[in-house]
């Protein structure tokens, strides 16, 4: 029976989060058993609060790499957004918010309206916006206002008050990739905007969401990270958008689009933050950690290839 | 791996060292001096006898921060009653460095290190610290938690300040003068800046008429040197804020046939180096990178009830041309950062040419 | 009526594609549009279901003038167009495909997605496909496809159903559950628009034909009362017997140029025995993927041999992939044009000196062969503004006839050409046809499959039918006929 052998679309894109789900494990056998503190649950949530911002930008990142476009704007949104709401002024986070939209609202504007590549759109925004950070708040510095030191400190049945956040958001984000119809023209748009288009997708309208969901929770990430620091840094997102790209790519989410989910890209933030915690752990040394990571992307990125029929 | 082994030594002698308290409580570099009206450290002597120290460190980016973590690593070898030297490194993540300080309280260490990415982002991780007992040590570059043990910094403004005194000396007060600075927005940078603005205010005669960001690196500071020497060829004076750029200017400079002015530079061998080799007029400011020993020292005086002031600063009076060759190490190469606490055979390892 | 599109015009720019268009169409009824490739008639439909708007003239549905310029509003007045692009998703499922812009939709708004396979589930049995819905749509069949493709377009509630060439990738099992389907939405009073190449079943199916030429209005006819003969005048003003070459005597095949003895290739059963002469067309039929494809490809790229041997020229040749092939001689045209032959994005010129690509050289000069490209240009009629032009704006008989220039420009001493018809139109096909004719007659034989039967009959010299991976039989062209073609390809009964 031809039917029973092929592969089903919902469980091709669950496969896909399986070679990272398949390496954290693997992982924290191995760090179990080589570090008695690796596995105990403060260091687990000390490792899941440090991420919640990087989480957060994952999330956004997943939805314009479903497109198969590419957001590198994210970390300038992020720090821009540390840079805003450290200034003591009213309505500083709508304000911020309001910055990262429009960021998000250009990046679309530029790729749909006037063709430009995703990379170079977004690559232009970044290195703009990294500007106006830098202009917001020149040197590291600043308060941000009390409820969000608050916020950041906040702990709840033993787990810190941005991690059931990240909790929450994960799992709504998860539900609109996976179960709703804008999750679904995602993947749509992504495989191919034409056919889309012709199958009645305003892949448009997609597209511009998806932007604008990005630089959302790219400012999301920006908040939580100042809520922590304390303070707003204009560097301090540099590293965010190579680090969700990467994230995203070892949970099996294709770059070229069109297939993918959340868990993946969630649990490779989880994974790389663990591999970078678990060889702090064992002393190895900042060098070898940076080659071994470089080396386990390859080996799971090229793990997704082979169960891709019709891609 | 090697570290490894010098760990495990040290840890062996330990084994081997009997009875307490035996070695003598380190004294702190004479360079270093309290601060004026500075309290004294007021913390009860711990009871243990062996200590768990553990350092988080913002990054190894470069070779100072390599050769700082070694003198930490290298000094914490030498004493037996440091049974654990812990060391995270945050990889230039501030974000992350909160978590490694935290993972350091949750591990129970006895004392922290902290070399901070940012004055103010740590904070809130160092006041828990603080709060839960454990001596808390800044030390390199400034952070600003309510409550802190020791802090053992250099005044990034000095380093700023040296070399603007000298430009305005060499200059005879009057002249143009390019500066060629590190990363933009760069606390460092911001501060050694500040030290040449508060100089130059005294000199109303000297004019900063250009200046560019060589990120403190070689090939950028030779493209940012290029563009300003040929867009200004007739300026007096360079300001650089590291030694990396000063060498690409003077290259630039001779490159293009221009007169090798005042341009001051880092205490570096590289620049040592090319200082001797093309006899510049110049003047190397220090940034000691003993603050990683001098870090553990202060920790060992904090646990063993030794006193120590609140808040110290080193400011070592800068190279001069004519201190060249006591400072040079021909046997080693560029990256080395001279005057360094680390054993002779520990800096050919490292820097053996 | 149900819909009355009088005089259209509709230009590009400089570019007039129609003009002065009308057609009428009543319920109930299977209107047929045809026309060469560049006729106009793509155009038409797309102003039909609202991918364009006429630059004039107007356009009734159900008696009111409508005015729109998107798919959406043309999709809200009940007209369904199932384009000839492939327009499934291949990372989706069936039932996401089925659904896509109209999902079914739970309490809290998330996808229904048991309901949603329920639905399929009919949907697809209604055009007698049994599938899984949730299966990946990128891993059906092509023909599986087409008719998911269809099954999409007819599951709309509309009133007016648009089908632009539905068969071209259908096999005859699925193209008469196609005709079943279309007669079952005539019977329901549905009004039919049915573009295609294929003579044959329009006959078999439609009421009455509109026939378009160079963008404009050139005749209509009831089916009844007219045939092939005339349709094809009208449309290309030249009759049907004119469109194959001449036949080649019996005895003028010439030395074997390629010899297949006793391959089995992998994944096939086989043996498949073949021989190809010096000057002769030969050509390869059977039903829907008995492995047509992977003996030609075997012969090209070198597929793996569970065992016997392919002679080229009496020798074996390298076998490491299409280089092999290229070198020792061998030109294939691709079954899917667009996906493995062309470089859409790339101009003529490049698209035919790819052609030169194979070999070693850091050093050496990328080809160019500008001459050589001119003269193929020139002598295969390709009609384009400049050789610079993207190959992806020429029409399907011209992108057809670059390729073929690929393999002239570099020399080949065999062509295989899967499909060489697929997507062109009749005027270009003539031209082909008496092309590859020309090409054996000149020494270089080519080897043709074809899902047309009466184009295989037409060509060849000779056609070989597979079964199963195996060859197992084989008629001269003149003496063959569909009915022997058939018989062979369902029973594999040596002739």
């Amino acid at each position: 029976m031809k039917v029973a052998q092929a592969t089903t679309a919902v469980r091709l894109r669950r496969l896909s989060a399986l070679p990272v789900i398949v390496l954290i494990v693997i992982l924290a056998v191995v760090l179990g058993f080589s570090s008695p503190y690796a596995l105990a649950s403060q260091n687990l949530i000390n490792i899941l609060n440090q991420q919640v911002s990087l989480i957060l930008v994952t999330v956004g990142q997943v939805m314009v790499i479903l497109t198969a476009g590419l957001d590198l704007s994210v970390g300038s949104v992020v720090s821009m957004t540390t840079a805003i709401v450290s200034h003591d002024i009213p309505f500083a986070v709508p304000l911020a918010i309001a910055a990262a939209l429009s960021v998000g609202l250009v990046n679309a504007i530029g790729i749909l309206r006037f063709g430009v590549h995703p990379i170079l759109m977004t690559l232009s925004t970044m290195t703009a916006v990294q500007g106006i950070a830098l202009f917001v708040r020149p040197i590291p510095g600043g308060q941000v206002p009390a409820w969000m030191s608050t916020y950041a400190s906040s702990v709840f049945f033993g787990l810190p008050l941005p991690v059931i956040c990240a909790i929450v958001v994960v799992i709504v984000a998860g539900a609109i990739i996976s179960r709703s119809r804008f999750g679904l023209h995602l993947m749509a748009t992504g495989a191919s905007q034409d056919s889309a288009l012709l199958g009645g997708v305003n892949t448009n309208r997609v597209i511009l969401i998806a932007y604008l969901l990005s630089s959302f929770f790219a400012c999301l990430g920006g908040l939580n990270l100042a809520a922590r620091l304390a303070s707003g840094d204009p560097l301090v997102g540099s590293s965010f958008a190579i680090d969700s790209i990467a994230a995203t790519a070892l949970g099996g989410t294709q770059l070229s689009g069109g297939l993918g989910g959340i868990t993946g890209p969630v649990t490779g933030v989880l994974f790389l933050a663990l591999l970078g915690n678990g060889l702090n752990l064992l002393n190895i040394s900042t060098y070898y950690q940076m080659i071994i990571k470089g080396a386990l992307l390859i080996l799971a990125v090229s793990a997704h290839r082979r169960s891709q029929p019709g891609l | 791996m090697k570290l490894k082994q010098i760990l495990l030594a040290g840890t062996m002698l330990l084994a081997f060292a009997a009875g307490p308290a035996l070695a003598e409580v380190p004294e702190l570099n004479s360079a270093l001096s309290p601060v004026a009206g500075s309290p004294m450290v007021d913390v009860p002597a711990s009871k243990k006898e062996k200590f768990v120290l553990g350092f988080s460190n913002i990054s190894v980016v470069n070779t100072w921060r390599v050769q700082m973590v070694e003198e930490l690593k290298y000094e914490a070898s030498l004493h037996p009653e440091i049974s654990e030297m812990i060391v995270s490194d945050a990889g230039g993540d501030v974000n992350r460095q909160v978590s490694d300080i935290e993972s350091l309280i949750t591990r129970g260490v006895d004392a922290i290190l902290v070399a901070p990415g940012s004055e103010v982002a740590l904070n809130g991780a160092l006041d828990k610290a603080y709060d839960a007992g454990i001596p808390v040590i800044i030390f390199s570059s400034n952070a600003t938690p309510k409550n802190y043990t020791v802090k053992l910094l250099a005044d990034d403004a000095q380093f700023g300040r040296d070399g603007a005194k000298y430009l305005a000396e060499a200059l005879g007060g009057k002249g143009n003068v390019i500066s060629i600075r590190g990363i933009s927005g760069n606390s460092i940078d911001n501060d050694r800046w500040r030290g040449v603005e508060e100089v130059f205010a005294d000199h109303p005669d000297i004019k900063v008429i250009d200046e560019g960001f060589g990120d403190w690196a070689y090939d950028k500071g030779k493209q940012v040197c290029e563009s300003l020497l040929i867009a200004h060829p007739d300026v007096q004076g360079i300001w650089s804020s590291g030694g990396a750029m000063t060498q690409a200017c003077a290259e630039v400079a001779e490159e293009n046939g221009l007169p090798l002015i005042p341009m001051t530079g880092e205490a570096n061998n590289g620049f040592l180096r090319i200082w001797k080799e093309k006899n510049l007029e110049s003047v190397a400011p220090i940034s000691p990178t003993w603050f990683g020993q001098q870090g553990v020292i202060a920790a060992l005086r904090v646990l063993e009830g030794a006193p120590i002031a609140k808040d110290n600063l080193v400011n070592p009076a800068p190279i001069t041309k004519d201190q060249i060759d006591e400072f040079y190490r021909p046997d080693l190469n560029d990256s080395y950062w001279v005057g360094s606490t680390l054993p002779d055979d520990k800096l050919k390892e490292m820097y053996g040419k | 009526m149900l819909l009355e599109a009088q005089d259209i015009t509709k230009s590009f720019g400089p570019v007039q594609a129609l003009s002065g268009v009308s057609l009428r169409l009543k319920p109930g009824s299977v209107h047929a549009v045809l026309g060469e490739n560049g006729a106009g008639k793509s155009t038409l439909m797309k102003i039909i279901s609202g991918v364009y708007s006429p630059t004039s003239g107007t356009l009734r549905v159900g008696g009111e003038d409508v005015d729109w310029y998107r798919a959406e509003q043309a999709r809200a007045a009940g007209i369904s167009t199932i384009f000839q692009e492939f327009i499934l998703l291949p990372n989706l499922s069936v039932a996401e495909n089925l659904f896509l812009g109209r999902e079914p939709r739970t309490a809290f708004g998330l996808i229904d997605r048991a309901r949603m396979r329920e639905e399929s589930r009919s949907i697809l049995e209604g055009v007698g496909l049994d599938l899984d819905p949730e299966v990946l749509t990128g891993s059906l069949r092509v023909a599986e496809q087409q008719m998911v493709e269809i099954a999409k377009g007819v599951m709309r509630d509309a009133r007016i159903f648009v089908f632009d060439e539905p068969t071209a990738a259908l096999g005859d099992r699925e193209a008469q559950k196609l005709f079943d389907l279309i007669r079952r939405l005539q019977s329901e009073g549905k009004g039919i628009l049915y573009i295609s190449h294929r003579l044959p079943e329009l006959f078999e199916l439609c009421d009455e034909v509109t026939v378009l030429k160079d963008g404009q209005f050139a005749g209509h006819f009831m089916m009844k009362d007219t045939n092939s003969d005339e349709l094809v005048t009208t449309m290309v003003g030249r009759s049907l017997d004119q469109l194959y070459p001449p036949r080649r005597p019996a005895d003028a095949a010439g030395e074997p140029v390629l010899e297949l003895r006793d391959v089995v290739v992998e994944g096939l059963s086989g043996p498949v025995n073949l021989t190809v002469g010096r000057k002769e067309i030969v050509g390869l039929a059977g039903l829907e993927g008995q492995g047509q494809i992977e003996i030609t490809r075997a012969i090209y790229e070198g597929h793996t041999l569970v065992s016997g041997e392919i002679l080229f020229e009496g020798k074996a040749f390298d076998h490491s992939g299409p280089a092999g092939g290229i070198n020792a001689g061998i030109g294939l045209i691709p079954e899917d044009r667009k996906a493995e032959g062309l470089f859409l994005s790339l101009s003529v010129a490049r698209n035919i000196s790819a052609g030169l690509l194979p070999g070693k050289g850091l050093a050496a000069a990328a080809p160019t062969a500008k001459r050589e490209i001119a003269e193929q240009v020139e002598r295969l009629r390709i009609r384009l503004r400049s050789v610079g032009q993207s190959i992806g704006e020429l029409s399907g008989g011209n992108q057809q006839k670059a390729l073929l220039a690929r393999w002239l420009v570099r020399g080949v001493k065999l062509l295989i050409c899967e499909e060489p018809t697929r997507g062109v139109d009749i005027g270009a096909k003539s031209e082909i046809y008496a092309l590859l004719r020309e090409l054996a007659d000149s020494g270089v034989p080519v080897l043709v499959t074809s899902r047309e039967l009466p184009e295989l009959i037409g060509l060849c010299d000779r056609i070989v039918v597979v079964r199963d991976g195996a060859t197992v039989a084989e008629f001269r062209g003149a003496e063959s006929s569909e009915e022997k073609i058939m018989a062979a390809a369902i029973e594999g009964a040596h002739a």
